[in-house]
C-alpha cells in the first residue's frame, strides 16, 4: 500500500510552501489539521479535487513494461524503492527511495515556455546506517519539465534532478535477460549507486491491481509490487563508500482518489522472509482506534502465486512501543499472526529512530523478521512505515 | 633693602613710538612705595602717570629697569605669570570705570572673584559685603549702563578691592565726580585699603585727593620728584 | 568660569541679528551638506537594497552575453552535475496602469535557498489552507500568474484573483493576480515586486530558452565553483553576486562625489561666514577683551573663550543645520534618484534613509569648521594688550599689513593646486581638491585688490559724488579688517554661481551639437524596456516614403573586471557623418568598422580606460573573450563607463543575436513625417506598441533630461548663494554696529539722516560691485576646472568653454543686488540712530 501517501505528498506539498509562513497568531489550536485524516486536508484530497482526472474505478489490464512508466492522466503516481542491503563485512544498511508525481491539474497550459508544466515531482532518499547508528535522511523537489524531473516508459526512467531509477537490460551469467533497474541517488552525507534485478513477475494488489482505500468510488489506486529485487552495488554512507547486496522491494501505485474523513493513518508491512515466500500488509488505523476494514494485504509464496488478504485475515498485536524525541509515540516490535497460512512473525526494527522529521514526520524503517511458518522456523527482512502517530513539525 | 618696601622701582625707562618721533615718557625711574601706604601721583597730563600704573600693574612692560612687588622681579616673569600676578596682587581702578556692560554689578566683581578661584558661597558674602560698603546694596541685580557715573565708579572700586589685592592702583577715580561724591568716594577707597593693609597709589590732578594721601609724588619729565607740600 | 562666560555670551545676545545671522550661515552649509549626503546615501541605499532584494542570498551569479544564459545550463548543472544550491533567475520591468515595476521570473522549488519572500503568503481568511493550495498551483500552471505584495496590490487597486494587463517592451500581456508574498518585514524594495514563474517570464520578455542569470550560492566548499566553472559554456561566466552589484553602483560614483563637491562649496562660504561673525564679535569687543586681559584673564584663556563661543555657535547652528538637512535631503532626493534613473540605472526612492553617520558628519564638520573659523579671530583677541590700548586704527593698520602675506598665501595655495593639476593624472579626489586650492587662493588675493582698488577710487569718487561718496569708498577700505571678509564670501559665492552656469551652459552648447549632428534620422523608433518585432521592422522597411532605416541595440558586457556598454548599429547611408570620430579619418574606420570587426570606443571609454586608435580590447563573445581592434574613438557625452560601438555585423558573428532596440528612419525626399508615422501607427497596431519620436522631439527629450540633471547642480548653487547673502548681510550690519559712534559725529557735525543712509548704502553697493568683479576671474577659472578637469576625470567628456557675456553681467547684478538688499536696513538703522544716545555708548 502506501495510497495514503498521498496525503503525505500534499502535507509535505503544504508544510514545504509554508515552511517560511508566520506561525498562525492564535497557536497551535487554531492551526490547520495537518494529520492524515483530518477534516481538511480530506476535504482537499476529496471527490472535489479529483475532478478531471481519470479515477482508478475498475480493475484494468497492466502492461509491462509500459506500466512502469508514469500515468499522467491520474492525478499522483509514486515509485517506491525499500531494501535491506550488507556490506562485505556484514554491515548493516536500510535504504528508502521514494519518487512521487503529482499532477497539479488535469491538463497542462499551453506555453511557449519549456518550463511550464503541471507536473511536479518530490523525492525522498534514506539510509539507515546501523554499525554508525545513523539515519539520514534527504528531499528533492522539482517541476517535472526541462528534464530537471520527468518519468518515461520506454526507456524507462523516472528522474529528479540527478536521483533516478531507469529500466536496464541485464543479462544474469545463466545467460537470461532479467528485469532490471538501475537506482542513483545521493546526498552531502548519503548516496546509493544500485543494481535491481527480479525474475517475478509484478505481483498485482488489491482486486487484480486495483486497492480500494474506501467506500468511496474512485478512492483507490492501481497498485503493483516487486517483492523481491535482487540487489548489489555501493553505498555511501558519512566519508565511506560501501560494496553492498541484498533484497529490495518495488512498490508502484497511480490513482486519483482521495482520503476517507475517518482514517488516522496507517502501518506498511512489506517483509521478504527467508523461504522465497513475501508479505505485504497495510493497517488502516480509524481516528477511532479501530482498525479500518479496507486495510489490505498480499501473501506471496515462493512460487509466486499471490493471495489477497483481508482485515480480519490479519491479526496484529504490538509488542512494544518508542518514544520519538520530537514527540508521538509509535509502536516498535509486533506479533503479525495469518491465521489462514498458518504464518506467525515477530517484526522488530533494526534501529528505533528511523523517523523521517523532515518537513512531514513518519517513520520508515528496516526491520527483522522471525517467526513460524507450517511450524518450521523462518526468519526474514523488510521495511514498515508508520504514519499518523507525531504531530506535524512546526 | 628695607622690609616693609611693597614696591620697588628700579631705573625704569618707557618710550613710545609716534610715527618718526621717539616720545619718551618714564626715563631712568626710581621709586619705592611701602606698605600700608597711600601714595598720590601727580603731573600734567600726559606726564606718564597711566604709564607707570600700567607699568606696575603688569599691563604694561619697560623698556629697560626693574619692577619688585613683595620682592618678586615681575619685569622678569613671562607674560603669562605677569597676568596670574595681576590677577591675585593688583586691584585697579579706571579712570574710565570699565564696567564690563554685559554684567550686573553683582557679576562684575563676581568675575574678579572666579577669577581667583574663590568659593562661590564665600563669593556672595563679599560681593554684598563690598556692595554695602559702597553704598550699592540695591543695585547688585542692575546692568552697569544704568547706572550714574558716581555708583558706576563705586562697582569699579568695589571691584578693584573684591580679591584683596596687595596694591591698588587708582588712575583719576574721582576725574567725572562731583566734589561730594568724589570725597564719598576717596575716603571709602581709602579706608578699605588701609583695613586690608595694602599699598595704594593713585593717579590725580586733584590736590583735594592728594591731600587724602600719605605721601604725594610728581612726575616731571619722566622722573618721579617728592612734592614739596608733603612730607 | 560661568560669569566670564555669560560676559560673552551676553554680548552675542544683545546682538541678536548678528547671531542669528551666524547661526544661519552655519546652519545652511552644514544643511546643504547632510542633504545632500543623505540624498545621495539613499539612493545608493535603495538600490542596494532593491539589488539585494533582487540577489536574495546567492552570492554568486552565472552571467552570459545580450542573449542570457542558455536555460539547458541550469537543468545540466542539476541533474547531470548534481549542483544544488542553484535557481533560475529572469528579470524584467513592466507596465501595469502606467506604474513601472520590476518583475522576478523564479522557480519556486529552487527559491527556498534565495528568496524566502517569493514564497506565496498563507491567505488570512479561514480557508487558509485551499486558499494556499490554489495559489501555488496557479502560479506554476497559469500563464501569467502573479504574485505581489500587499503594498503593491493595494497601490494597482488589485485584489486576489484580479486579472490585469502587463505592458513589456510595448505588447500586452494578461496577467492574474494569484497571491501575495510572503513579503515579511518588507521593504520598500519587495513593495514594487512583482514574482512571477520562470516560463510567464521567459514569455513576457521574449527570452524563451534563457535565463537572465543563474543564481548560485556557494557554500565554505570549493568544489561547487570549480565544478560550475568546468560546465560553463564559453561567453558563460560565474561572478561574485556582490562585484556586479558593486560594478553597476560604481557608475554613479562620479556623479555622487560631484554633488558633496557642491556641498563642500556651500559650507566653505559658511566658513568664511562664520569667520565674518566671530571676528566681528571679537573686533566688537576689543574693549570687553582689554577690560578682561587686565583683570588677569592670560592671553590662553582669552584664545579658549573665543574658540569655545565659535564652537558653540557651531554646534548650535550645526544642529539646526542637521534639523534643515533631513527636510532638504528630503527635497533633493527625488532630484538625485531622478538624475540617477535618467543616467545610470534604475532606482526607486521614497524616503530618505536618515542615517546617524551622515548627521553626524553634518554636526563634526560644522562644529569643526567653525572652530577653525573662530581661531584667526581668537589668536587676535588673545593678542590683544591688557586694558583698552588698541584704537581701530592700530588694528586695521596692522591687518592691512598682513594683507600681502594673506596674499602670498593665497598665490601659494594657487600655485599648489596648478601643480597638482598636471601631477595627479585622472584623480578626480585630487581634481577637487585644486579646484578648492584655486578658489581658496584667489579669494586670499581679493583683499589686496579691493584695498588697491579703493584707495585709488576714492579720489575719483569724492570729484564725482562728494564727501559722501568718497567716504564710503575710503571707509571700504579703512574697515578691510571687516569689509574684506563679506566681499571674499560673497565673492566665493558669486563665482561659484559663474563657474557653474558657464560649465553647465558650455556643456549644454556642446550636448546639444553633438545631439544634432548624432541625429540624423527623421523618426527615432523604439519599445520600452525590449526590443523591436523583428517582423515589424521588416515591414516599415517597406512602407512608401521610408528611405533607409538605421538599427541599434544596447547591450552590457559583463567582465570580471566590469560592465562594457556595447552599442550595436546598422548604420544608414544617410546617416554617415553623425557619428564624429576624434582621431581617425572617416572612410577607412567605417571601412574596417563594417568590414573587419573593427570597434570604435567612445570618447569617455577611451578616458576610462586609456586607450585609443590601433589598440585592442577584450569582449566577452558568446565563444568566450575576444579581442578586437579599435578603429578611432568618437565624440560622446554619455554618462557612464562609456560605450563601445560595434557593427551590426560584427556583433551577429559574434553573438548570434539578432534582436534591435530601436530604429531610426530616414525619409524619402518627398515623403511626410506625419504621414509616415501614422501608417507606422497603423501598421503596429495590436503587433507592438511603437515608441516614436520625431527627430526634433528626440533633440528635445534629449535636452530635457540635460537640463533636469542639472537642477540639482542649480539648487545647490543658489544655496550658495543664498549663504553668501546671509553673510553679506551679516557684515554690514556688523560694520554699521560697530561704527554707530562714528555715525553719531557725523550726524553730530551735520550730516541728515538721507545722506547717512546713503553713503551706507552707497558703500554697500560698492562692496557687491567690488565683489562681482573679483568673482568673474575667479569663476571663470572655477569653469575652466570645471570643464577641462572635474568632468573629464568624472566622465571623460571633452567639450569647449563658451561664455555667454549674460553671464557675467547677471553675476556683477547679482552680487550688487544682494549686497544692497543686505545694506537696506544698516542703512535705515545708521539713518534713524539718535547721534546722542549712540554717542554715550562708547
Amino acid at each position: 500500500m502506501k495510497k495514503v501517501m498521498l496525503c503525505v505528498l500534499l502535507i509535505l506539498f503544504f508544510v514545504f510552501f509554508n515552511a517560511t509562513a508566520p506561525p498562525p497568531v492564535a497557536g497551535r489550536a487554531e492551526s490547520p489539521g495537518f494529520a492524515p485524516g483530518s477534516p481538511r486536508l480530506a476535504s482537499l484530497l476529496g471527490a472535489e479535487g479529483a475532478q478531471g482526472y481519470r479515477q482508478a474505478l475498475a480493475p484494468r489490464q497492466f502492461r509491462f513494461p509500459e506500466d512502469h512508466g508514469p500515468h499522467p492522466e491520474y492525478r499522483n503516481e509514486w515509485w517506491y524503492v525499500t531494501g535491506n542491503l550488507d556490506g562485505e563485512n556484514d554491515e548493516r544498511f536500510g535504504f528508502e527511495l521514494t519518487l512521487f508525481r503529482f499532477s497539479l491539474t488535469p491538463e497542462a497550459a499551453a506555453d511557449d515556455s519549456g518550463w511550464r508544466s503541471n507536473q511536479v515531482f518530490i523525492g525522498h532518499f534514506a539510509i539507515t546506517d546501523l554499525a554508525a547508528n545513523k539515519f539520514r535522511v534527504a528531499s528533492r523537489y522539482s517541476r517535472g519539465s526541462m528534464g530537471l524531473a520527468g518519468a518515461q516508459s520506454d526507456p524507462f526512467r523516472v528522474w529528479l534532478e540527478d536521483w533516478h531509477l531507469s529500466g536496464a537490460s541485464v543479462t544474469g551469467p545463466d545467460g537470461q535477460v532479467g528485469n532490471a533497474w538501475h537506482l542513483r541517488a545521493n546526498d552531502k552525507d548519503i548516496a546509493i549507486d544500485l543494481l535491481l534485478r527480479s525474475r517475478q513477475s509484478p505481483v498485482l494488489n488489491g482486486v487484480d491491481g486495483l486497492s480500494k482505500k474506501s467506500s468511496t468510488p474512485g478512492n483507490a489506486s492501481y497498485y503493483y509490487s516487486i517483492p523481491r529485487m535482487q540487489t548489489s552495488g555501493t553505498l555511501r554512507s558519512g566519508d565511506k563508500s560501501y560494496e553492498v547486496s541484498g533484497l529490495s522491494w518495488l512498490d508502484r501505485e497511480w490513482g486519483s482518489g482521495g482520503l476517507s474523513l475517518d482514517q488516522q493513518g496507517w502501518d506498511w508491512f512489506a517483509l521478504q522472509l527467508s523461504d522465497g515466500s513475501s508479505l505485504m500488509f497495510y493497517n488502516l488505523r480509524k481516528i477511532d482506534g479501530t482498525r479500518d476494514e479496507f486495510s489490505a494485504g498480499t501473501f506471496i509464496a515462493a512460487d509466486g502465486t499471490a493471495t489477497a488478504l483481508s482485515r480480519d485475515d490479519v491479526a496484529i498485536d504490538v509488542l512494544d512501543t518508542w518514544d520519538s524525541p520530537a514527540g508521538g509515540r509509535y509502536p516498535m516490535a509486533w506479533r503479525m499472526t495469518i491465521g489462514a497460512h498458518d504464518l506467525s512473525l515477530r517484526i522488530t526494527p533494526i534501529m528505533r529512530g528511523q523517523e523521517l522529521t523532515t518537513l512531514v514526520r513518519y517513520w520508515e524503517g528496516a526491520v527483522d523478521v522471525e517467526g513460524e511458518y507450517r511450524d518450521t522456523a523462518i526468519r526474514g527482512r523488510g521495511y514498515v512505515e508508520l504514519t499518523g502517530y507525531a504531530a506535524d513539525p512546526g | 633693602m628695607n622690609a616693609n618696601v611693597q614696591i620697588r622701582l628700579s631705573h625704569l625707562s618707557r618710550s613710545f613710538q609716534e610715527g618718526e618721533q621717539r616720545h619718551v615718557v618714564l626715563q631712568d625711574l626710581s621709586a619705592d612705595f611701602a606698605a600700608g601706604e597711600t601714595v598720590a601721583l601727580r603731573g600734567r597730563s600726559g606726564s606718564g602717570k597711566s604709564t607707570l600704573l600700567n607699568l606696575i600693574s603688569g599691563i604694561d612692560a619697560p623698556d629697560s629697569g626693574r619692577i619688585e612687588i613683595a620682592g618678586l622681579d615681575i619685569t622678569a616673569m613671562s607674560e603669562r605669570d605677569r597676568t596670574l600676578f595681576r590677577r591675585v596682587h593688583i586691584g585697579f581702578v579706571y579712570q574710565a570705570f570699565n564696567l564690563v556692560p554685559t554684567l550686573t554689578v553683582a557679576d562684575n566683581i563676581r568675575l574678579v572673584l572666579e577669577l581667583n578661584n574663590v568659593e562661590e558661597a564665600y563669593a556672595s558674602l563679599r560681593i554684598e559685603e563690598l556692595l554695602a560698603a559702597v553704598g550699592l546694596a540695591n543695585r547688585s541685580a542692575s546692568y552697569p549702563d544704568v547706572l550714574s557715573g558716581g555708583e558706576q565708579q563705586r562697582v569699579a572700586i568695589a571691584r578693584a578691592l573684591a580679591h584683596r589685592p596687595r596694591i591698588v592702583l587708582a588712575d583719576e577715580p574721582t576725574g567725572n565726580l562731583d566734589d561730594s561724591t568724589a570725597a564719598d568716594v576717596l575716603t571709602l577707597l581709602d579706608d578699605l585699603v588701609r583695613e586690608q593693609g595694602g599699598t595704594m597709589i593713585v593717579a590725580t590732578h586733584s590736590a583735594k585727593v592728594a591731600a587724602f594721601c600719605d605721601r604725594v609724588l610728581e612726575l616731571q619729565n619722566g622722573q618721579l620728584l617728592a612734592d614739596s607740600g608733603h612730607g | 568660569m560661568p560669569v566670564l562666560y555669560k560676559a560673552s555670551f551676553g554680548y552675542l545676545l544683545r546682538h541678536p541679528w548678528q547671531l542669528g545671522l551666524a547661526l544661519l550661515g552655519i546652519c545652511v552649509g552644514v544643511a546643504v551638506i547632510v542633504a545632500v549626503d543623505l540624498a545621495n546615501s539613499s539612493s545608493r541605499k535603495a538600490f542596494l537594497l532593491s539589488m539585494n532584494t533582487i540577489n536574495g542570498e546567492a552570492s554568486h551569479q552565472i552571467v552570459a552575453g545580450p542573449g542570457g544564459v542558455d536555460e539547458n545550463l541550469y537543468v545540466r548543472l542539476r541533474v547531470e552535475e548534481g549542483v544544488q544550491d542553484i535557481a533560475p533567475v529572469i528579470t524584467g520591468y513592466a507596465d501595469v496602469n502606467d506604474q513601472t515595476l520590476q518583475v522576478l521570473g523564479v522557480d519556486l522549488f529552487a527559491e527556498r535557498t534565495f528568496r524566502a519572500y517569493t514564497l506565496p503568503a498563507a491567505g488570512s481568511s479561514g480557508a487558509r489552507f485551499a486558499l494556499h493550495e490554489t495559489t501555488f498551483r496557479d502560479f506554476l500552471t497559469k500563464p501569467g500568474a502573479v504574485l505581489m505584495s500587499t503594498a503593491a496590490a493595494t497601490s494597482l487597486g488589485l485584489s486576489g484573483g484580479d486579472n490585469f494587463t502587463i505592458t513589456t517592451a510595448g505588447k500586452d500581456y494578461p496577467a492574474v493576480l494569484v497571491g501575495t508574498t510572503n513579503a515579511h518585514g518588507s521593504s520598500a524594495a519587495i513593495g514594487s515586486l512583482l514574482v512571477v514563474d520562470i516560463a510567464t517570464a521567459q514569455h513576457w520578455f521574449n527570452k524563451v530558452g534563457y535565463l537572465s542569470h543563474i543564481d548560485v550560492r556557494l557554500r565554505a566548499d570549493q568544489d561547487t565553483a570549480a565544478t560550475i566553472r568546468a560546465a560553463l559554456p564559453p561567453g558563460t561566466q560565474l561572478l561574485s553576486a556582490e562585484s556586479r552589484t558593486q560594478s553597476i553602483t560604481e557608475m554613479s560614483a562620479a556623479f555622487m562625489t560631484n554633488l558633496t563637491a557642491m556641498s563642500l562649496l556651500a559650507l566653505l562660504i559658511g566658513t568664511f561666514l562664520i569667520y565674518n561673525s566671530v571676528s566681528f564679535a571679537v573686533l566688537q569687543r576689543r574693549k570687553l577683551i582689554g577690560v578682561l586681559r587686565a583683570l588677569g584673564l592670560t592671553r590662553r584663556e582669552t584664545f579658549a573663550l573665543i574658540v569655545a563661543e565659535g564652537a558653540v555657535l557651531g554646534l548650535v547652528g550645526a544642529a539646526l543645520g542637521v534639523v534643515l538637512g533631513v527636510w532638504l535631503g528630503e527635497q533633493l532626493l527625488l532630484l538625485v534618484s531622478q538624475s540617477i534613473n535618467d543616467l545610470y540605472f534604475r532606482v526607486t526612492v521614497t524616503d530618505v534613509d536618515v542615517s546617524p553617520w551622515s548627521l553626524l558628519t553634518g554636526l563634526v564638520v560644522g562644529v569643526g569648521a567653525t572652530g577653525l573659523a573662530a581661531i584667526v579671530p581668537a589668536i587676535e583677541a588673545a593678542g590683544y594688550r591688557p586694558q583698552l590700548s588698541l584704537a581701530r586704527s592700530v588694528l586695521e593698520h596692522r591687518s592691512r599689513r598682513l594683507l600681502p602675506r594673506i596674499a602670498v598665501a593665497g598665490l601659494v595655495a594657487a600655485a599648489a593646486a596648478l601643480i597638482i593639476l598636471p601631477l595627479s593624472g585622472t584623480s578626480l579626489l585630487a581634481g577637487l581638491t585644486a579646484m578648492f586650492l584655486l578658489i581658496l587662493g584667489f579669494a586670499l588675493c581679493i583683499p589686496v585688490i579691493v584695498d588697491a582698488a579703493s584707495r585709488l577710487s576714492a579720489g575719483f569718487a569724492g570729484r564725482l559724488g562728494g564727501i559722501t561718496a568718497r567716504l564710503a569708498v575710503r571707509d571700504i577700505s579703512a574697515s578691510l579688517s571687516r569689509t574684506g571678509v563679506a566681499i571674499v564670501a560673497l565673492a566665493v559665492a558669486v563665482s561659484a554661481t559663474v563657474g557653474v552656469s558657464v560649465m553647465v551652459d558650455s556643456f549644454r552648447v556642446a550636448v546639444s551639437a553633438w545631439i544634432g549632428n548624432s541625429l540624423r534620422a527623421d523618426i527615432y523608433v523604439g519599445v520600452p524596456g525590449g526590443s523591436l518585432d523583428l517582423e515589424l521592422v521588416d515591414d516599415i522597411g517597406h512602407l512608401p516614403g521610408v528611405a533607409e532605416i538605421s538599427s541599434s541595440r544596447r547591450i552590457w558586457l559583463e567582465m570580471p573586471a566590469g560592465r562594457t556598454r556595447l552599442l550595436v548599429i546598422d548604420r544608414a547611408e544617410s546617416g554617415h557623418g553623425g557619428t564624429e570620430l576624434l582621431d581617425a579619418e572617416p572612410e577607412a574606420t567605417w571601412r574596417s568598422f563594417e568590414e573587419e570587426g573593427a570597434v570604435v570606443v567612445s570618447e569617455p571609454y577611451a578616458y576610462r580606460n586609456d586607450v585609443g586608435q590601433g589598440d585592442t580590447l577584450v569582449l566577452n563573445t558568446r565563444e568566450g573573450p575576444q579581442a578586437f581592434n579599435i578603429a578611432a574613438t568618437y565624440r560622446s557625452y554619455d554618462a557612464n563607463q562609456g560605450t563601445v560601438l560595434m557593427s551590426r555585423r560584427t556583433y551577429q558573428r559574434h553573438w548570434q543575436d539578432d534582436a534591435i532596440d530601436s530604429i531610426g528612419i530616414y525619409l524619402a525626399a518627398d515623403a511626410s513625417l506625419q504621414t509616415v508615422m501614422d501608417r507606422m501607427r497603423e501598421l503596429s497596431q495590436g503587433r507592438q506598441a511603437l515608441y516614436m519620436r520625431s527627430n526634433r522631439d528626440l533633440r528635445d527629450l534629449s535636452l530635457q533630461i540635460f537640463d533636469r540633471t542639472f537642477v540639482i547642480t542649480d539648487v545647490l548653487y543658489w544655496l550658495a548663494v543664498g549663504v553668501a547673502i546671509i553673510g553679506i548681510l551679516g557684515s554690514m550690519l556688523a560694520l554699521q554696529l560697530e561704527r554707530a559712534r562714528e555715525f553719531a559725529i557725523l550726524r553730530a557735525i551735520g550730516m541728515t539722516p538721507w545722506q547717512l543712509g546713503s553713503m551706507v548704502t552707497l558703500q554697500s553697493g560698492l562692496i557687491g560691485l567690488i565683489s562681482g568683479l573679483a568673482a568673474l576671474p575667479l569663476g571663470l577659472l572655477m569653469a575652466w576646472v570645471l570643464i577641462d578637469v572635474i568632468n573629464r576625470r568624472s566622465f571623460g567628456w571633452q567639450m569647449d568653454m563658451s561664455i555667454a557675456p549674460s553671464f557675467l553681467l547677471t553675476a556683477l547684478a547679482l552680487s550688487t543686488g544682494a549686497a544692497l538688499v543686505a545694506g537696506l536696513y544698516p542703512a535705515y538703522r545708521a539713518a534713524s540712530a539718535r547721534p546722542a544716545l549712540a554717542m554715550r555708548e562708547e
